[in-house]
């Protein structure tokens, strides 16, 4: 190695390690931001795009404190970069609330996501977000229309492994059960509200119950028929 | 003097603003007061409601119970897991003991199919003060079911050569027509059961009256459509659906009842007293009633004695000046045949003592003329009628 190289090499490692710490600042406070122009609003008694998913949502432990919050969560893969598609929805299909962010992970898993006052931008005052673990949902969505596990409220997750998952499911008005992994069936609660429009059932399945692969069977029972389907929950396990 | 006046004045104009104002203000109240009172449902009031639909949804009110004797056909225990034994049995007599707390929903999109589906309610159960635990019974062949705590499936299917079911049941409570078109979800696509036809005709007997009668025009229910029998019973979880001014302590089931008709589906006549809520197609759901001012209008004894009212208070200006005229030409008239009696009425004194009394200084002497002829002439009649007592 000549003197000349050297010195380059004393020259360039301050600055890479300049880079290096202000790329890994960056990316650990790396942000969502809104998109222009589909920032979050909430819509009362609008008309709703017709929708065709068994699995609707995917919340983790929801509370009536945390779904008054202007801040969301979502469980992100370790390289996701894009557009994030943000729905609250009721389940008679009368409140939908909706969003769009862009921006990639952080080292955390869960990304907050920022809502804002929906009171600022709906004009009657009075009609506030129907706050209900039962029947408002949360979908985050990403840009290929993969269903993330979402949480309402900005606190971060203690341990997620011991909270329950639950699932918002459209069954077709039928009974319908849930089998996580090879476990044994669970019956899905059905709403007790009379029209159910975008969903009317929801399952909780503790997390720990899901498998690794994170596919679950949904069985179907209309009367003295079943169907079944399945799907997979993105759960990573860094 | 003239400072006292001004003052009484001054203060009289706020005082009169003042009572103007307060009785403005109580016209508007007793207004507001009576347009809240007449909107309100009218107790006398009913909806008819005629429907032919694909699901009926019912659910009994607190203190109510509903029993439907059913054909032979499948039963399925609802929390019974697919895989495990015990799900199906049949039953050549099924009885279904329907209580408050429990939700049953009617199916039937062909003529020979019927599927009943009961499952707990909780919201109802909160709404009742005493519901029983289990709020549903079934009694297969005389015996009753195990209890489920989920609900039960019901299936009775007649076979090709017998035709379609003959069957009416009666219903009563909170009765819902029709349902939502469920968005896909890859499941296996199925007829919705959603209501077909149906009209709504608004009933009332008037006020002081017995007779019942039709009212405004029969409401047309789109094919579609969701009726409710209780609009004011929407889930209090919704913000959106909270109707104002709704009752629960004052709920009436409603009643009525269905029979399958021999090309499928359900037809349903249905008395309820309202307010029904009718949704269109993922449209909003407005509420249809007869209010308490329908029975007041409707009123023919209301109609004639307001009709009265009216036209005394019309003429009213009229009349008071018609008797204020004529009493001033009786008066006139007594005053006029009988000169010599004195005026007794303050309103009208006579003319005489006004020209005595009110000379002006102008036409003093005419007046004192007049007077003194009138006196001499008085004179001379009563000597002419009583000469002994005269000097003259």
């Amino acid at each position: 190695m000549t003197p000349s190289t050297r010195r380059f090499d004393r020259r360039v490692v301050p600055w890479f390690l300049t880079c290096f710490a202000l790329a890994w600042t960056a990316g650990a406070y790396a942000q969502f931001q809104p998109v222009p122009g589909r920032e979050y609003h909430e819509i009362f008694n609008a008309t709703n795009q017709v929708r065709g998913e068994a699995v609707v949502a995917l919340v983790l432990a929801p509370s009536i404190e945390a779904q008054q919050a202007d801040t969301i969560q979502v469980l992100l893969p370790a390289s996701y970069n894009g557009e994030l598609r943000v729905e609250a929805l009721s389940a008679d299909g009368r409140f939908r609330g909706e969003g769009s962010f862009a921006g990639s992970r952080s080292r955390d898993r869960w990304v907050a996501l920022p809502l804002g006052r929906a009171e600022a931008k709906e004009p009657h005052a009075s009609l506030r977000r129907p706050v209900n673990t039962e029947t408002l949902a949360l979908a985050v969505r990403g840009a290929d229309g993969t269903l993330y596990v979402a949480r309402w409220g900005g606190e971060a997750p203690s341990s997620h492994r011991s909270e329950m998952l639950r699932i918002y499911v459209n069954s077709g008005r039928a009974d319908i059960f849930i089998v996580p992994g090879k476990a044994k069936a669970v019956h899905c609660r059905p709403l007790t509200i009379p029209q159910p429009l975008r969903y009317d059932s929801y399952c909780d399945v503790p997390l720990a119950d899901v498998p690794a692969d994170g596919n679950l069977k949904l069985i179907r029972r209309d009367q003295f028929e079943e169907q079944t389907q399945t799907f997979s929950v993105y759960l990573p396990h860094e | 003097m003239r400072m006292a006046e001004v003052r009484s004045k001054w203060i009289g104009l706020p005082a009169k603003l003042l009572s103007g104002a307060l009785t403005a203000v109580v016209i508007m109240l007793i207004l507001i007061f009576s347009l809240k009172i007449l909107s309100r449902p009218s107790g006398s009031g009913t909806l008819s409601i005629t429907a032919a639909t694909g699901s009926l949804t019912l659910e009994p009110l607190c203190g109510e119970s509903v029993t439907w004797d059913l054909p032979a056909g499948r039963v399925g225990r609802r929390s019974v897991a697919p895989g495990e034994p015990g799900y199906e049995t049949s039953a050549e007599a099924v009885t279904m003991v329907l209580a408050p707390g429990s939700r049953t929903r009617v199916i039937s999109s062909d003529a020979r199919v019927l599927r009943v589906s009961v499952e707990q309610t909780d919201d109802l159960a909160q709404r009742c003060p005493a519901v029983a635990s289990q709020p549903y019974r079934l009694i297969l062949d005389g015996a009753p079911a195990a209890q489920d705590p989920v609900g039960f499936n019901y299936e009775a299917r007649a076979q090709a050569e017998a035709g379609p079911l003959k069957i009416s049941l009666p219903v009563s409570g909170r009765v819902i027509l029709g349902q939502v078109v469920s968005e896909g979800a890859d499941w296996r696509a199925r007829s919705a059961p959603i209501l077909l036809t149906g009209a709504i005709m608004r009933r009332v007997k008037p006020w002081f009256s017995d007779e019942v009668m039709t009212v405004g025009e029969t409401e047309r229910l789109d094919q579609g459509s969701i009726l409710d029998s209780h609009a004011c019973m929407e889930p209090r979880t919704s913000s959106i659906a909270a109707a104002p001014g709704c009752s629960a302590a004052q709920l009436v089931p409603a009643v009525g009842f269905f029979q399958i008709l021999d090309a499928g589906g359900l037809q349903v006549q249905l008395y309820a007293r309202g307010p029904a809520g009718v949704q269109n197609y993922r449209g909003p759901q407005h509420r249809i009633e007869v209010p308490l001012s329908t029975a007041l209008w409707e009123s023919d004894t209301v109609k004639v004695w307001g009709a009265f009212f009216l036209l005394i208070f019309a003429c009213l200006e009229q009349v008071s000046r018609v008797c204020k005229s004529t009493w001033t030409r009786i008066l006139h008239s007594i005053t006029t045949r009988s000169p010599d009696k004195p005026a007794t009425s303050n309103a009208e004194p006579a003319p005489r003592a006004i020209v005595s009394d009110r000379a002006p200084a102008a036409g003093g002497e005419t007046a004192v003329r007049s007077s003194a002829a009138e006196a001499f002439h008085e004179i001379e009649r009563l000597q002419q009628t009583n000469p002994k007592k005269t000097n003259i």
